[in-house]
């Protein structure tokens, strides 16, 4: 092994050596990844194309004049929800939402518990991702340049939404609300190393999201990161608070809000570090309306509404009745939302195709249809929101190599 | 790439970038290269999100996507940017504080990327013959002889005769 103790001797320098700073960021890194993933789909349809993706800076107005509306043959489609019923639905009709001239691609990410409003994102060619808010099919632009992370909607037409955006010359994670035609930047802890999540809004207007900080860990020479959940409060508007952190390893996370201020989430293990084997883990967490927080059974909640929360397990989706402690076991194999009856939106999966779909957790999947002239894909429709009456639905719907696009179901 | 999973995604690469680029730098002793590979690094992760979140351990499977970028980028465009010559130049101290090494640095730099690699591996990540292997998609017994080949280019670059110092 005389290789070995010469090698490790005559290079072992290096690591003593200072490394120059890189002129990499996260958001440029998360661009070109979307990018990629974009390029990739092009390159799929039409070959050996050239793909020109450029770079633009980002910035962040808050509010400049009222929104863009712009209104669509479609919206009189929307304009008569049904009446609640106390059974679930058993067909729909799709509807492409409108989108502007420009986007790539869209996607519903969040509706209200009535179903006038849908919430969700276009992407520009460039692959950063524009707000956009639909009120009964109508569309509505949000006038901010802000990169999306996530975006959320309660039935008061307020909408929350996270993402990158140049700020004092930095690229920045903030959260704003938009709420009666004005955009507001959410206070934060303030940390430059912040990414802030937008998770959900309630029926009252209490915000949650998360904030992660990377603290530099002068023993590892490595950025630690630190996730822990945040509440923006309707009742005291320009404060944050901080549910409180269960003790213990890990990552802190909020997924979901329901209309008593109860907070659902998950305490999720950090990747294994160089040099340790350390096994990842995640275990649920319930935070009650009074503040005191508690694991339960399952690895992650990832959604709640009216008492209801949806868990997506290694083994299946999980139903969880946060009144009795019940838990039930989904045919769905993947669920983003959840209703006020426990109706629960995600994907179903024949083979390799994914399709849009509803678990009533009564044993019966319905599958919802595609547009005209859209056949079903291998990756990424879904169904991103249920109205509690189970009348409006949205989601997403992909075709093919970059067809990703905003649909929204009508439900009887 | 699921939109609900990329906080996860930024959560993993805010953390793992700076590790990433040293290593990178570990690789390449040029940060503008290293930068390159990163970012190639970065966004195979983001293309391939599925597979990491399934991976048992996310560190490995980032550090052999990193390596891969490195040995991929080398022959696709670095190669083309870059002259090889069989001597170490000399090097301007344009930048003291990076400069104290800079012989060994330029001497691995002129080492064939994979044997290059092979070395890093080894000696500066510290992994055993094993996992270099699974990295690089060969045998242990080629990383042995590759490991052998380096050191054999790295002491003729270096002037034949190496002066190890002693206490680092």
């Amino acid at each position: 092994m005389m290789d070995d103790e010469f090698g490790r001797e005559l290079l072992r320098p290096l690591l003593a050596e200072p490394t120059p700073p890189s002129g990499l960021d996260v958001g440029g890194v998360v661009r070109k990844g979307r990018s990629r993933v974009r390029a990739r789909r092009l390159m799929g349809t039409v070959g050996a194309a050239t793909v020109v993706l450029a770079a633009i800076p980002l910035a962040f107005s808050v509010v400049q004049g009222a929104p863009q509306v712009i209104p669509t043959e479609t919206a009189q489609e929307f304009a008569q929800v049904p009446p609640p019923a106390p059974s679930p639905p058993e067909s729909c009709v799709p509807v492409r939402l409108p989108v502007p001239d420009w986007a790539v691609s869209s996607q519903v990410r969040d509706g209200d518990p009535t179903g006038r409003y849908l919430v969700g994102w276009a992407a520009t060619a460039e692959g950063f991702r524009r707000p956009l808010l639909w009120d009964r099919g109508t569309l509505i632009v949000l006038d901010t340049t802000s990169d999306l992370n996530h975006i959320v909607v309660n039935s008061a037409g307020v909408v929350a939404a996270s993402g990158l955006t140049w700020q004092d010359g930095k690229l920045r994670n903030v959260a704003w609300v938009y709420r009666d035609g004005a955009f507001t930047q959410l206070p934060q802890p303030g940390a430059d190393n912040e990414f802030i999540d937008v998770a959900g809004i309630n029926e009252r207007g209490d915000i949650l999201g998360s904030d992660n900080t990377l603290d530099w860990n002068e023993d590892t020479g490595e950025y630690h990161p630190q996730q822990l959940p945040l509440v923006w409060p309707a009742a005291a508007p320009g404060t944050f608070r901080r549910p409180a952190a269960p003790s213990g390893p890990g990552m802190v996370r909020a997924n979901g809000i329901d209309d008593d201020g109860t907070v659902v989430g998950a305490r999720i293990g950090i990747p294994p570090r160089r040099g340790e084997v350390q096994e990842t883990f995640s275990y649920a967490l319930v935070w009650s309306p009074d503040g005191t927080v508690r694991e339960v059974a399952g690895d992650s909640l990832t959604a709640v509404r009216d008492g209801w929360a949806i868990s997506n397990r290694k083994e299946g989706v999980f139903r969880w009745n946060l009144r009795t402690g019940a838990d039930k076991r989904l045919r769905l194999p993947f669920a983003l939302s959840v209703n006020a009856h426990g109706w629960v939106g995600g994907q179903w999966r024949q083979g390799k195709t994914e399709l849009p779909a509803v678990d009533f957790g009564t044993g019966k999947v319905l599958e919802l249809p595609l547009p005209d002239g859209m056949t079903p894909d291998t990756e990424d429709s879904h169904v991103s929101t249920i109205s509690d009456d189970g009348r409006v639905m949205g989601g997403v719907v992909s075709s093919g190599p970059d067809t990703r696009m905003a649909v929204q179901w009508s439900c009887s | 790439m699921r939109a609900e999973w990329e906080p996860e995604y930024i959560e993993f690469i805010a953390a793992a970038m700076p590790r990433l680029y040293r290593q990178a730098y570990l690789l390449t002793g040029d940060r503008h290269h290293a930068d390159d590979v990163t970012q190639q690094a970065c966004t195979d992760l983001y293309v391939h999100w599925r597979r990491v979140r399934e991976a048992r351990d996310p560190e490995a499977y980032s550090r052999t996507v990193l390596v891969k970028a490195f040995l991929n980028t080398k022959r696709r465009a670095w190669s083309s940017r870059v002259q090889l010559t069989g001597e170490v130049p000399q090097v301007a101290a344009a930048e003291p504080e990076y400069a104290e090494h800079t012989e060994l640095r330029v001497a691995l730099q002129r080492v064939p990327p994979r044997q290059r690699a092979v070395l890093v591996l080894r000696f500066l990540y510290d992994l055993p013959v094993a996992e270099v292997a699974q990295i690089l998609g060969c045998s242990a017994g080629k990383v042995k002889s590759q490991t052998a080949h380096g050191l054999t280019t790295l002491r003729r670059l270096l002037g034949g005769e190496v002066k190890l110092r002693g206490s680092r």
